[in-house]
């Protein structure tokens, strides 16, 4: 035996894993590829169907290999778009058999282990040399002698034979192997569902991460001051802006003590809010903004020890 | 369905009464009744030959399998018949699509009217002796005869190729792949088939007319050619070649009986029986392919695993025969094993024996026995002849890369063609249509000689 093509022995790999044939070597067609002949001619004949058992019979005697089968497809289909009527007019076995012969001759060479003669099919078939070779006669005129096939079309044919293959299983069995999901899933637009899924998964991010930043500043605006206080702190505080802010009160009240520094602020404010109240031409009984200004006076209390550094211009942000 | 069951039943009733051809006629009406399907008689069509062979088994299955006459003429299996339609069709399992599909043929649901029946042959096919008229006998091989012949329409001189067909074997495969592959190749330098006829029993290619082939011109020039029509004929072979390799087709039967010639100078591959395309998966290829005086060292040694290096072998064979006027390996087959021993020989003694450091592949070879051989070592081309010369030291080189051992070390045809050896050529010869001969450039127009 010739030592065999290395991308041969790779083709028959694939085909051993997706057209079924289990441990067996693909050297001749298996009971899914015969029903795939069946199916064909039920949907592009018109003349009649084939029959299961007429196909198995072609099947098994042997003599075609999947190979054989994608050519002879292929020579079909030509036949099916060039000579329609003579498609459509002749009987499914007058088509498939010849189809495998020309098919088998075109690929094999006269003296490989392959090769298969005319005699040796009618026998099987159980058929005259003479009726097969005028049926292959027949054939190849109706082709106009195109019997040249080209790499891209058998590897198409080839591929729709693997997902007709897997589709039958599913639907036979009603369950999935990893063969079946690997041929049939390159039918499935994985690549515009994974388009869909990155923009829905971008926009939601995008208005979580908006929704995330509102929330967040609005819970700062609403949180309650803390009432505590350290006596210690604002007397630092007090020595570090008095040369700025309160050297007219020292001035006039040069010898008070701590606490009465705190009550000359507190003063200050008051004094501040009356004189606002006057400017605005408003009674000081129905001021709204009181409570405001105690919650305020509280808040900037507590924070004075913390936020001593940025006293000057929270000052001026609350006027 | 009634009224069809009536004309089922008529044709029933009648069939023990007559034994004519009709009563076959109603047999195959009864068993189409009860099996529900057989394909062919039931679309109208005479039945063929090869249906009563194939469905001779599915026929005494089906009288194994039928029901008494009693109960089908009665109407109670009738009634009983029908619940049994419903559950094919909700059922997924192919066995019962099988079943209902053998119930309802096709083309039973058909109007026998719209029927589509083969079309007659309207048109009759011409007779081949009625168009073209023989003149004279050009050569004939061991499966073909060629013919010079005159059509009779137009006066056209062409080339009638009759294949003779085995017995009982139908189209032979070199038939199907010279049509195949020709259909393909459109190319100044490839001879090209104009139709084919299939009549009395035979197959008839007619080919376009070419006057010689080169086989025979060297016959009348036996010192060989002159340096400037050997660079002529080698381009040209070169380019068809590149062609060919282009398109992935191997021709596997380079050799000077191959190489047409005309009277301007023209040179056309032609004979593409034992060609095949590379495109298709194959098991293996075969060995016995090219003569024997054009085959390659690894092909002799039994290697299937070639590609386009195989014809590029040939062309280095043929360029030295054209040189010299004689064949450069001419060896001869002998019964000892293995057969190609002296033609192994001869190659080694000019190119030296196969080194394993240079060609590892060798040794994996089925035919590769180095204690046959002694120690060769490769010759230049002028020891082997002095009239290498006329190609001067670039025609050497370029034949010395076409006959390299290793099938890799081999120069493809397109980097052949940009050897250094073609520089006196004009640039434009590489920009040339497929279908344009390179004599279109005035240069090598006046070049030619023949």
């Amino acid at each position: 035996m010739a030592p065999l093509f290395p991308d041969f022995r790779k083709m028959r790999k694939r085909m051993k894993r997706s057209l079924n044939y289990g441990t067996k070597q693909p050297a001749s067609l298996n009971y899914p590829l015969s029903q795939l002949v069946v199916d064909y001619f039920d949907k592009t004949s018109t003349f009649d169907y084939m029959e299961p058992n007429t196909s198995a019979m072609i099947s098994k005697c042997g003599y075609a290999d999947p190979c054989t089968l994608v050519v002879a497809l292929v020579y079909l289909d030509r036949l099916r778009v060039q000579k329609k009527a003579f498609f459509e007019s002749t009987d499914p076995v007058s088509l498939y058999v010849p189809a495998l012969v020309l098919a088998s001759k075109y690929m094999h060479d006269a003296d490989t282990y392959d090769r298969v003669s005319n005699s040796e099919w009618a026998e099987s078939l159980k058929m005259t040399p003479e009726d097969l070779n005028a049926k292959e006669w027949n054939l190849v005129k109706n082709l106009d002698w195109n019997v040249a096939v080209k790499n891209d079309e058998f590897e198409n044919y080839l591929d729709n034979m693997e997902k007709w293959v897997a589709g039958s299983f599913v639907e036979k069995n009603g369950f999935m192997t990893y063969n079946e999901l690997l041929q049939l899933s390159s039918m499935v637009p994985i690549m515009d569902i994974v388009k869909q899924l990155i923009e829905f998964i971008s926009s939601t991010s995008l208005i979580y991460c908006l929704t995330l930043a509102l929330m967040s500043t609005t819970l700062s605006t609403v949180s309650e001051p803390s009432t505590s206080a350290d006596v210690t702190s604002p007397k630092d505080n007090n020595q570090t802006f008095s040369p700025v802010f309160l050297s007219p009160r020292t001035r006039s009240h040069p010898s008070t003590t701590e606490f009465g520094f705190e009550f000359d602020e507190n003063e200050w404010t008051v004094e501040e809010d009356v004189e606002f109240e006057k400017e605005n031409g408003t009674s000081t009984d129905l001021c709204p903004f009181e409570s405001a200004r105690r919650a305020i006076d509280k808040f900037r209390l507590a924070l004075s020890p913390y936020l001593s550094c940025y006293r000057q211009s929270f000052e001026i942000f609350i006027k | 369905m009634l009224s069809r069951v009536f004309s089922q039943k008529g044709g029933s009733t009648k069939s023990p009464i007559s034994k004519n051809g009709t009563n076959e006629m109603t047999q195959s009406w009864h068993s189409n009744h009860v099996n529900g399907a057989s394909s062919g008689s039931g679309s109208g069509s005479t039945p063929e030959h090869h249906n009563k062979n194939i469905f001779s088994f599915l026929s005494r299955q089906s009288r194994s399998r039928s029901n008494n006459p009693s109960e089908t003429m009665s109407t109670v299996p009738l009634n009983k018949n029908s619940p049994s339609m419903p559950p094919p069709p909700s059922s997924n399992t192919v066995a019962d699509f099988t079943h209902l599909r053998r119930r309802r043929p096709r083309s039973a649901h058909y109007d026998p009217n719209t029927i589509t029946l083969p079309a007659k042959e309207e048109v009759t096919p011409q007779d081949v002796n009625d168009l073209y008229k023989r003149i004279d006998k050009l050569g004939e091989g061991s499966y073909a005869t060629v013919y010079k012949c005159e059509s009779k329409l137009d006066g056209s001189i062409v080339a009638l190729k009759e294949i003779k067909l085995q017995f009982q074997e139908g189209l032979p495969f070199t038939a199907i792949r010279e049509a195949s592959l020709l259909r393909n190749l459109r190319h100044a330098n490839i001879v090209s088939l104009h139709d084919i006829f299939y009549q009395h029993h035979q197959l008839t290619f007619v080919f376009e007319y070419m006057k010689m082939d080169l086989s025979k011109y060297l016959e009348q020039n036996v010192y060989g050619l002159d340096s400037i029509d050997i660079k002529l004929l080698l381009f040209q072979l070169l380019r068809g070649l590149d062609f060919c390799h282009r398109k992935k087709i191997l021709h596997r039967d380079l050799k000077p009986q191959n190489l047409l010639l005309d009277e301007d100078g023209v040179l056309k591959l032609a004979d593409f029986g034992l060609a095949r395309a590379k495109s298709v998966p194959s098991r293996t290829y075969s060995h016995e392919v090219v003569t024997l005086w054009y085959r390659p060292p690894d092909v002799l040694m039994g290697s299937t695993d070639y590609s386009t290096s195989l014809d590029m072998w040939g062309v280095g064979c043929i360029f030295a025969e054209i040189c010299t006027g004689a064949a450069l390996f001419p060896g001869s087959k002998d019964s000892h094993y293995p057969g190609t021993k002296d033609q192994l020989d001869m190659i080694f003694s000019i190119r030296g024996t196969p080194d394993e450091k240079k060609w590892p592949e060798v040794k994996t070879l089925p035919g590769y026995t180095p204690e046959l051989f002694p120690r060769y070592r490769e010759l230049s081309f002028i020891a082997v002849n002095p009239m290498f010369t006329k190609i001067l030291k670039t025609g050497q080189e370029l034949l010395g890369m076409l006959l390299q051992l290793r099938p890799e070390s081999r120069v493809s045809a397109a980097s052949a063609m940009l050897h250094p050896y073609f520089a006196s050529f004009p640039r434009e010869v590489h920009l040339l249509a497929p279908s344009q001969s390179i004599f279109r450039l005035k240069e090598l127009k006046d070049l030619r000689s023949l």
